[in-house]
Parts: C-alpha cells; structure tokens; sequence
C-alpha cells in the first residue's frame, strides 16, 4: 500500500472466470488476479487440435493464441522499471515438483524469458541478480509464480525456501516489476464478490458491463440468515479457497453435509459466501459413455503492459464427472480447445 | 547474449555425465558376460564390484554373481552407481532445463528412465543381459545422437561436453583398472593374458579398430597405450583430456568464460600424467588411481569456476 508499481501496473495477468447461467445469460464466477494458471493448456490443447485435425479448422477464421508468449512478453517489458533499455525477464517457479511446473517452463520459453527459482536470484544494493555461469547479471522484471506468503521470507513467511529475501524491498525501490504485484489476492477473495457492482459505480461510475454471479456474504447479518435458510439450495464456498476445495453444493449435498456447513459459517461466518445454484451450460464432452453433456465454464486471460490485451480464446473447463459442476483440473476436470472465430 | 544460470550449468554437466555411465555400464556388463567369463569365470562379477569401489557397498548383498552383480548395476534404486539411479538423475537434471532443450530430447530421456524404472528387471529377466544391454547402449546412443544433431551450441552444451568427456576419461581409466586386477586374480602367465585384454578392448568397443591399426597383439602393452593415448580413438582418455581442453577453449574463446587457473593446471597435470605413464610398469595402477583422482579434482574446479559452488 502507497507503492507505485513501475508503469502502476498491479495485475499484468488477470484470469476471469465466466460462466453462463440457466438463462443463458453470461456472468462472472469469480476473478483469479494472483497467480492465475491456465493459459499453456489453452496454447497446447490448440497446437494439439491443430496437429490431430487440421481439416477441422480449415477455412475457418480462427484467431490464433499461439502468439500469447509473445505478447505477455511485451506488455511486461512495457512496465519494466525506468530507464532499462533492454529488461531481462524472469518467470520465478518453486521448481519441478510444482504441479503447475509445466505451465512454468512453458511460459519461460515462449517468453523467451529465464526459468529461476528462488534460490538463483539474490538481492544487492536494492536490486535483483541472477547467479549465471559468468557470475550476476541483472533482472529487471519477475512472472512470479509462487504465492504471497512465500515470495520474501524478510517480509512474508519467515521460513519460506522458495522465495528471494529482500524481494520486496527492492520492488518498493521501483528496481523490479513483480506480476502480479503482491497484495493482489486480495481480488480473488470470494467476500469481493458480494459487492462488486457497487465497487464498480463508486469507482468507474460505469454500470457492469457483465453481471457477476450474486452473491450473499455470511459476514452481513442478512445476508447470513438468509444464506443459513436456503442452503440446501445454495452453493456455499470459502472466501479464500481455490481448486473447488471447501465448495458445497447445496442440492447435491446430504443432511450431514449441510449441518457440517451450517455449523462452520455459525462459527467463522466471515469465512463464508454463497451463491445461487446455476444451471452451468453444457458442451458435448466425450466420456466413457460416448459423447455426454457437461457443464463448462470459461476463463478468458487478460494481459496488461501500458494497454490490455485479451487473449482471444480461453481455458474451457469441464467437470467430467455426470452431473458435477466442479470443474477445476485439480479435482479431476478437464479442458477443451476453445475457438473465437471472425 | 543471455548467459546460462549457474544451476543449469552445473545441471548440463551432470545429466551428460550419468548418461555416459549409464552407456559405460552396459558396455561393461555386457562384455563381462561374455569375454569377461570367458576370460576369468565367475570372479568376472566379483572384479566390476571392485571397478566401482563397491565392495563395502555390495557387501550385505552377499556373493558377487551374474544375477546378484547385474541387479545391483542396473535396478538397485538405492545403489548411488546403478542405471536406474543415474537415469532418475540424468532425467532430473534435464527436466529442470526443459525450457531450454527440445521436446524431442526430453521425450527421449523421459520416455528412457521411466521405462527402465517401470519394468526393467521384467525386461531383463526375458531379454537377457546381453539384449538388454544393447538396448540401454541404443538408447543413450540415441540422447547422444539427439543433442549432436540439434542442440544449440551455446554455454549449456560445452559444459555438456565437458561432462561427457570427464566421465569418459574416467570410465575408461576404470576399465584399465579392471582388467589389471582381473589379471592379478586369475594369475596367469602373459600368454594367457590375452582373453582379459580383448575383454576390455571390446567394452571400450575399440577392438576391430585396434585389430586394424595396431600391430595385433593383445597384450598389455599395446591394449593399454591403445585405451590410454590413441588420438584416434574416440573413448580413449587422451582423446577425453583433448576434449576438455576443446571446451575450454570454447567456454573462453566464444563465451569469455574462463576456467579458474587451478583448473587449468589440473588438466596439464593429467595430460603430463596420461603422456608419462609406463603401462608396462608395477605402478600402472598408482597412476591411474591419480588420473581418477585428477579428474575428481577437475571436476571441483570446473564446480567454483563457472556453478557458483563453494
């Protein structure tokens, strides 16, 4: 807080999570401002389709999102610190046994940028250095794909291994760009959501543009009672949870389940949102049993430099198991090549 | 020009070197069996536990067999000199450079570890040594071929090359170390000497090349100036040291990365010591525990001048 980012960007990779509902209206499931993950799969599942059935596309005018690497590229080149003619760019991994680790070396390379771990970065005189085969060299610009609490054990979590001590004070100098800067899970809490059109007036005295899913936060009295009423109609999730772990889905859910999530929000009713049921859209998805409908969402990925850029495509995900609505690839949901035409 | 980080240097170094032992390995066992017997029966087995400074090691895995010796060198997870053990590591090394080397090389190493780790000793048990060997040989040939034909030449293949050329240096000279000892054992006149050498000359896969040019003696003398300075000779410790000497030369020409003096010095000392040493002498096998010895040495100097290590 008070900081100035280089180019004051704060999020330079923005994942939104959008949904169309029962009447087929789209809406806005939640933002993923932090470390949103994805887009390699969006890139690869193209490259994949394109390989497999390349007659499928033809004489279709598919936008192409091979070009991502690029363009992230240079949108965080343009909000490099001040004054560097030619900024090195890292994306900073907590290294192979990372789940994500794929999409990290995937993004190094079509970055063009270098693949580091905490421990190849160190801190001197304020700025940041890579330890290279001919000894430091400067790093002006960081893809951090490590969480808040890791990124600098001299602020954050002491016993942090994966992080650089002293990363923070050398951002606060304006020596390093840091995407997404730090602090910014703070969009991706879930409570945001309950008054984010209000959020939107205040501050861009603009109505939404796309309606963002309702939703109720336990942490109002109302709102909570109401919540505690019809919750077996609700879908209750954590503020601070991610991967689908936490999320009850109240028409799904047995008695003990909903007494379990009844007592939590009595307890921690801050921790606590929920929203109404959807009846998520469906695609033609192949399972075991032929071709079936599932429900999907996409997540389309906005990149900002000086402008945004919005990837024309995104990340479709599937919940795979009948009749789920989970659809985040950690609990066992998948992906779909997605095409934006024209 | 963007200069490698320390940690993949050093990451480049090592998958090169645990690939050649991994090729070494097969070639030793595979030859064992066969010249190897033939040459000295069972103590065959015994002779390539001591190659590998493993007696201690091996120890509770009772007598040194066919069967007892080869799944210790190929499938023991827990043996630090096995196949399995320096594939995983070779893999490791590389996945953590997976943003800088090709798919086709990463498919080739993945798809190589994991299939010795999956089902190895099945493979093993149906193929037999000798057609298993031929396939843990094909497929190093095939990451060496891969990073022959396409890589890049930049920082990260030198210290690639300097791996292999370390490690080669190393096996061979281990090979001479062998096949001394293995005499020593079997106690033969010189007459009978010469299955041993031929033994050797086959798993450094120089011997049609040695029967070619050489005056066609399998003895000591000739077998081992061969395996030792024949520039010739591509698996020779001479032709190694040239190697590393070429990638120096590189590292500091092309790349204005120069080994620390030490460095330097260690390798004129080897080369001095691969240039002076009798085989024909009782210390023949002092002097190449110093090669092995300097090569250790090397490789520490190679670690503070370019991987940042203490």
């Amino acid at each position: 807080v008070g900081i100035a980012p280089p180019g004051g960007v704060r999020i330079h990779v923005a994942g939104v999570d959008l949904v169309r509902d029962g009447n087929a209206e789209w809406r806005v499931l939640e933002d993923n401002c932090r470390v949103p993950s994805g887009v390699s799969y969006v890139v690869e599942n193209r490259a994949l389709m394109l390989r497999t059935m390349p007659d499928v596309a033809q004489g279709v005018p598919l936008r192409p999102v091979g070009d991502y690497g690029q363009r992230l590229r240079q949108s965080l080149a343009e909000v490099a610190p001040e004054g560097v003619a030619e900024p090195r760019i890292a994306v900073l991994t907590p290294g192979v046994f990372n789940s994500a680790y794929f999409e990290h070396v995937f993004l190094a390379r079509e970055m063009g940028a270098e693949l580091v771990e905490g421990r190849d970065l160190v801190i001197e005189n304020d700025r940041v250095f890579r330890r290279t085969v001919a000894g430091l060299r400067p790093i002006h610009v960081i893809y951090r794909r490590i969480d808040d609490d890791f990124l600098d054990p001299e602020v954050f979590r002491k016993d942090s291994v994966l992080g650089v001590p002293g990363l923070m004070r050398a951002w606060a100098k304006g020596n390093v760009t840091i995407a997404n800067a730090a602090g910014c899970g703070i969009a991706d809490d879930k409570a945001v959501y309950a008054y984010l059109p209000e959020i939107i007036r205040y501050y861009l005295s603009e109505e939404p543009i796309l309606k963002n899913v309702e939703t109720y936060s336990c942490a109002d009295p109302e709102q909570r009672a109401y919540v505690l009423a019809h919750l077996e109609e609700l879908v209750s999730k954590p503020v601070d949870g991610s991967g689908g772990y936490g999320v009850v889905i109240g028409p799904n859910a047995t008695e003990d389940e909903l007494a379990e999530t009844r007592a939590a929000i009595a307890a921690q009713p801050e921790k606590y949102i929920a929203q109404p049921f959807l009846n998520l859209s469906v695609c033609p998805t192949v399972t075991e049993d032929g071709v079936r409908a599932r429900h999907v969402d996409l997540r389309p990925f906005v990149v900002t430099g000086k402008t945004s850029w919005t990837l024309p495509g995104g990340l479709t995900r599937v919940a795979l198991r009948k009749g789920s609505s989970v659809v985040n690839s950690s609990q066992g949901g998948g992906s779909k090549d997605t095409w934006v035409v024209g | 020009m963007v200069e490698l980080l320390a940690r993949l240097g050093d990451d480049a170094f090592w998958a090169a070197r645990y690939l050649e032992r991994v090729e070494n390995l097969a070639r030793l066992l595979q030859v064992n069996d066969t010249a190897g017997q033939e040459a000295m029966g069972p103590a065959a087995w015994s002779r390539i536990v001591e190659i590998n400074g493993d007696i201690a090691a091996f120890g509770r895995h009772g007598e040194a067999t066919r069967q007892s010796v080869c799944d210790y060198y190929l499938f023991d997870a827990a043996n630090p000199s096995s196949v399995v053990t320096a594939l995983s590591r070779a893999r490791g090394s590389l996945r953590a450079m997976r943003h800088l080397i090709s798919t086709e090389l990463w498919r080739q190493v993945n798809v190589f570890a994991n299939t010795v780790r999956a089902d190895g000793p099945e493979r093993f048990a149906s193929d037999g040594l000798s057609a298993y060997c031929d396939w843990l040989k094909f497929n190093c040939q095939a990451v060496f071929g891969i990073v022959d034909g396409t890589v890049f030449r930049e920082e990260a293949y030198l210290f690639y090359m300097l791996g292999r050329y370390i490690e080669l240096a190393d096996q061979t000279s281990r090979l001479l170390d062998a096949t001394l000892r293995g005499l020593e054992l079997t106690d033969l006149p010189a007459a009978g000497a010469g299955a041993h050498w031929q033994s050797a000359l086959r798993s450094a896969g120089g011997y049609h090349a040695f029967k070619r040019y050489e005056t066609n003696r399998l003895n000591r003398t000739d077998v081992a100036n061969f395996l030792l300075r024949s520039k010739r000779f591509p698996r020779s410790i001479a032709s190694a040291l040239d190697g590393i000497d070429d990638q120096f030369d590189m590292l500091r020409r092309e790349f204005h990365l120069r080994p620390d003096v030490e460095a330097m010095e260690r390798l004129d000392a080897l080369r001095a010591l691969v240039a002076q040493t009798d085989v024909d002498s009782p210390a023949f096998r002092t002097g190449l525990d110093s090669i092995q010895g300097g090569l250790i040495a090397l490789t520490a100097r190679i670690g503070r001048s370019y991987f940042n290590h203490e």
